[in-house]
Parts: structure tokens; C-alpha cells; sequence
């Protein structure tokens, strides 16, 4: 182990340098791996960027999870590996059964990019677990497909495990319980929405992404 | 995990088909929003219907239309093998239903 991360590029994603430049801004060395690699021994975490994974086509993400990376960061995932998935990465996450429920087009049927303010609501995941429990941060999102749906027993399942991380203040697009972003029932799986790797810097707004990348820094470590 | 060892199974039952020269097939898998779950394109073309002054339509619905040639031994392998498909890759289970339509023989 090299306290390295993965960050996972398929054809059509398109976050990847964003992300290596914040978890570098954090002191986390990176690399980007090819979709086609069979293996992540050499990492210690594993972040799946946002894009367009294989022009999700079909579903955002449902071609992506057929991927051989994807049988890596299946095992490793569920070995305990800190594993974060952002926007597409999320749907990705989802598609791959990582995490439960799944994105749909947004309640309003508009593409949204703007920032939204996010509160913490949990501090039990590899990305939030050195945040303040319910401090409101501000990050940008950008999708058209980010309305997380779950059944109504899924959704009281998430609760009961503390797996609800990141909830909108003023829910942009339907999901259900404000929901932007949330862990698998052990914490180390998580998918979010919002872009943390585009608020690393005041000049363009907000630097509160770099919590996200804090915590996970604190889980390699 | 499972998925990506599915897939070269398909990938391999396929060409062992083709070798065998089994009897060709088309199928038609639909897949649409399950009951319950919004459906916002299909409220905004809803609204374009009426707006076009066809007040009696209450409901559109979206979906996808996928058509799969395949070969396969019967008609029995050959809605098995589509159905899987559909289960595991052309429709999401949290979101959506599906339905193998029009299975015909493809045989001239």
C-alpha cells in the first residue's frame, strides 16, 4: 500500500484532472486508470469522477459497470477500501449495485448547473469524517440525471444505517429526503452529486469541497 | 463482479450459437417507469399532447423499445436469453418494468 488513489477514467468521463488537482491541493499523490485495468491493487482508494461514462448511453452508468475495472472495484469496495463516486461516478456506483437505489431525470426535466448549499448529514462516511455533523456547505452540481430514488423502505433502511451524507437545503431535483448523496450501510462506499473537486478554490467560489477530500484523506492515512 | 462474468457468457454462448447454426430470432424488449415512479417526460410530452388539443389523452408514459436479433436453439432458449439480457442490463429494477414482446422466428 502507497496511500495512492485511483481515479477511474472511462471513455467519456471528463472530472478526472479536477479531481487528481484536489486531492493533490489535499497532499494525496493520484493516478488516473484506464477503465480497461483489471486490477487496483497498487491503490489505497478509488474515486470514479463525473462525466459520460460511455455517452450513457442506455443509462448513465449502465454500460460503465460492465467495464473490467468495475469487477476491481467491486472486490475492493467490499474489502472496506475507501471508494468515492461523483456525479456520474455515483450512477456508476448505483448501476453496479454499490449502492442502493438509482438516479433518474430530474423532477423538473432540466439540465441544472448552479451551487447548492448541502448539509452534512452524516459524519460516519469515508467523505464526510472530519466535517462538523450538520454544517451547510456549498458545492456546485451539474446534471440533468441526479434525482435519487429508492422505495419507501430503502429510503427508511438509509435512515436507520446513517447512510443519508449529504442532504440539499433547497432540493434542486426531486430526489427523495433532499438526497445528494449518500454511503453504503459500512461507510466506505460513497456517491454524491454535487462536484466537491469544483470548489477547491475561493477564486471560483467556495473552497468547501476540499472537506470531502480531507476526509478521505483521513481514512488513507 | 457477477455482471462482468455474465457478460463474456453471453459473449461465448453467442458465438457457440452461431457455430452450431441454430435458428435465428427477433425479439422485442419494451421497458418503461415502473407504477409510482415520476415519469417528468412523460408529463411534458402529456402536455404538449392537450396543448395540440387533444384533450382526452390523461397519460402518457415513457419508456425505451429495444430490438435484439439473436440464435438460438427454440423459442423457449431464446426469450430465456433475452430476458436475462433485459433483467440485467436494458432495464434498471429500481426504476423500471420490462417486457419481452414479439418474440417471432426470424427464418425466411
Amino acid at each position: 500500500m502507497s496511500g495512492k488513489v485511483a481515479v477511474v477514467v472511462f471513455p467519456g468521463t471528463n472530472c478526472e484532472h479536477d479531481v487528481v488537482r484536489a486531492l493533490t491541493l489535499v497532499g494525496l499523490r493520484s493516478e488516473l486508470v484506464w477503465h480497461g485495468q483489471g486490477s487496483l491493487d497498487d491503490y489505497d482508494a478509488i474515486v470514479i469522477p463525473g462525466g459520460f461514462a460511455h455517452g450513457d448511453y442506455l443509462r448513465p452508468g449502465a454500460i460503465a459497470r460492465f467495464s473490467n475495472v468495475m469487477a476491481a472495484i467491486i472486490d475492493r469496495a467490499n474489502e472496506g477500501t475507501p471508494t468515492l463516486g461523483i456525479c456520474n461516478g455515483f450512477q456508476v456506483l448505483t448501476e453496479a449495485g454499490l449502492l442502493p437505489g438509482a438516479l433518474q431525470k430530474n423532477s423538473g426535466l432540466k439540465f441544472i448547473c448552479r451551487a447548492e448549499k448541502i448539509e452534512v448529514a452524516s459524519v460516519a462516511s469515508i467523505a464526510s469524517s472530519t466535517i462538523v455533523p450538520n454544517q451547510v456547505i456549498e458545492l456546485p452540481i451539474n446534471h440533468f440525471e441526479g434525482n435519487y430514488t429508492i422505495s419507501q423502505d430503502g429510503y427508511e433502511k438509509l435512515l436507520e444505517n446513517d447512510q443519508v451524507v449529504f442532504r440539499y437545503l433547497d432540493n434542486p431535483n426531486g430526489s427523495i429526503g433532499s438526497i445528494a448523496g449518500i454511503s453504503n450501510a459500512a461507510g466506505n462506499v460513497v456517491g454524491m452529486m454535487p462536484h466537491p473537486e469544483r470548489a477547491t478554490d475561493a477564486l471560483l467560489g467556495s473552497t468547501d469541497g476540499l472537506l470531502i477530500f480531507e476526509s478521505l484523506k483521513a481514512k488513507i492515512s | 463482479m457477477g455482471d462482468c462474468r455474465l457478460m463474456v457468457a453471453f459473449a461465448r454462448h453467442g458465438s457457440m450459437n452461431r457455430s452450431i447454426s441454430k435458428l435465428k430470432y427477433e425479439a422485442v424488449v419494451e421497458v418503461l417507469l415502473k407504477e409510482g415512479v415520476s415519469d417528468p417526460e412523460g408529463v411534458a410530452i402529456l402536455d404538449a399532447v392537450v396543448s395540440l388539443g387533444y384533450g382526452s389523452v390523461t397519460k402518457v408514459a415513457s419508456g425505451k423499445f429495444f430490438r435484439l436479433m439473436l440464435h438460438a436453439e427454440d423459442e423457449h432458449s431464446a426469450a430465456d436469453v433475452v430476458t436475462e439480457i433485459a433483467e440485467r442490463l436494458l432495464s434498471n429494477p429500481v426504476l423500471e418494468d420490462f417486457r419481452v414482446r414479439d418474440l417471432i422466428s426470424a427464418n425466411s
